[in-house]
């Protein structure tokens, strides 16, 4: 009986373990979909940049269209200042 | 401007164009500099320097749309993500993390009210050691290299002002433990303490951070079919939280 007992523990505890395993797995799903970069984060993508400056002078005197130019130092696309 | 740097990757031609828009701005007296918002006629000339804020910076467009009488239309260029996929050699596992200031603030202001992203590309040797040994059974545990797992630990930090790694960084604890959990799923445990030099010599950054992650795998083939990893815990000055997701693994390794 002491046996069945102590067998039935230690299979309750390794489902336990289990368990907080699937749990982690779980919240890391959630975590992954929580934390993802948002459209309104990424609003930088509903701009149709060029990223050489002679192309976009090319393009706006084909197009006849004012030119905007950003510079900056650092990696804007991806948030990296 | 770093691409425009003297030692920058930008083509000599392509610097000259530029240097040509910021020498007239400067010659008109506009106020000209690093991190600025030329606004130029469709020749090049440049009219204005906007980024004084959303309000103001939209009637300068508007201003300068009206004088040169352009007519509204749809962009001249296809919409496309500004942060794609890197180009890969086949067989490569890409993975794209996400790091962002806690808590979420819609509507922020600053570098630190946006997430930063990075693309971590392992080559297939590197990615073969998150799998489990041959003949492993659950429960059977490893450890990454460390130059592996500072490879992706090395950008748990969030949006900050940042030149790049001006130094190389002090890596005090990196350390990613794999634990075969099922036939196909290997859980991962990651801790980090580091600090790095991004913005001076003289200001060190020290982030410390915990993680855990899963990677599914196909046993037979020996393949990924997915990485994802999140932080439980880190800090970097106040909390902030990673997640890694990986790209579909590339095969052609273009995108």
């Amino acid at each position: 009986m002491q046996r069945n007992v102590r067998v039935i523990l230690a299979l309750l505890v390794l489902a336990g373990a289990a368990a907080a395993q699937d749990g982690d797995l779980f919240w890391i799903e959630k975590r992954a979909v929580e934390w993802a970069p948002r459209p309104s984060e990424r609003k930088f993508d509903q701009i149709a940049w060029v990223t050489e400056a002679r192309t976009a002078v090319e393009l706006g005197k084909k197009h006849n269209r004012p030119v905007f130019i950003f510079t900056h130092d650092g990696r804007m696309a991806r948030g990296r200042c | 401007m770093d691409d425009y740097d003297p030692k920058g990757a930008a083509s000599p031609e392509e610097k000259a164009a530029f240097q040509k828009i910021y020498s007239t701005a400067a010659n008109k007296g506009l106020n000209v500099g690093s991190v600025r918002a030329y606004v130029c006629g469709p020749d090049g000339d440049p009219l204005v320097i906007a980024g004084g804020g959303v309000a103001k910076d939209l009637e300068i467009l508007k201003e300068v749309a009206k004088k040169l009488g352009t007519k509204e239309g749809k962009p001249v260029v296809a919409l496309r993500s500004q942060f794609a996929p890197p180009k890969t050699e086949p067989g490569a596992l890409a993975l794209h993390l996400t790091a962002r200031n806690l808590p979420i603030t819609e509507g922020g202001e600053g570098w630190g009210a946006l997430p930063g992203e990075d693309w971590i590309v392992y080559s297939k040797k590197e990615w073969t050691s998150f799998l489990p040994p041959a003949g492993a059974s659950p429960g059977a545990a490893w450890q990454i290299d460390r130059e592996i797992a500072t490879k992706l630990l090395s950008h748990f930090y969030p949006a900050v002002e940042e030149y790049g790694f001006i130094k190389k960084g002090e890596y005090e604890r990196v350390a990613i433990q794999c634990t075969l959990i099922s036939k196909d799923r290997v859980r991962l445990d990651a801790s980090l303490k580091m600090k790095e030099c991004f913005y001076s010599d003289k200001v060190w950054i020290a982030v410390e951070a915990t993680a855990v992650g899963v990677v599914e795998f196909d046993p037979a083939k020996r393949t990924v079919k997915r990485f994802v990893m999140a932080t439980e815990k880190a800090t970097c000055g106040g909390p902030f939280a990673v997640v890694v997701r990986s790209a579909d693994l590339l095969k052609r390794g273009d995108n």
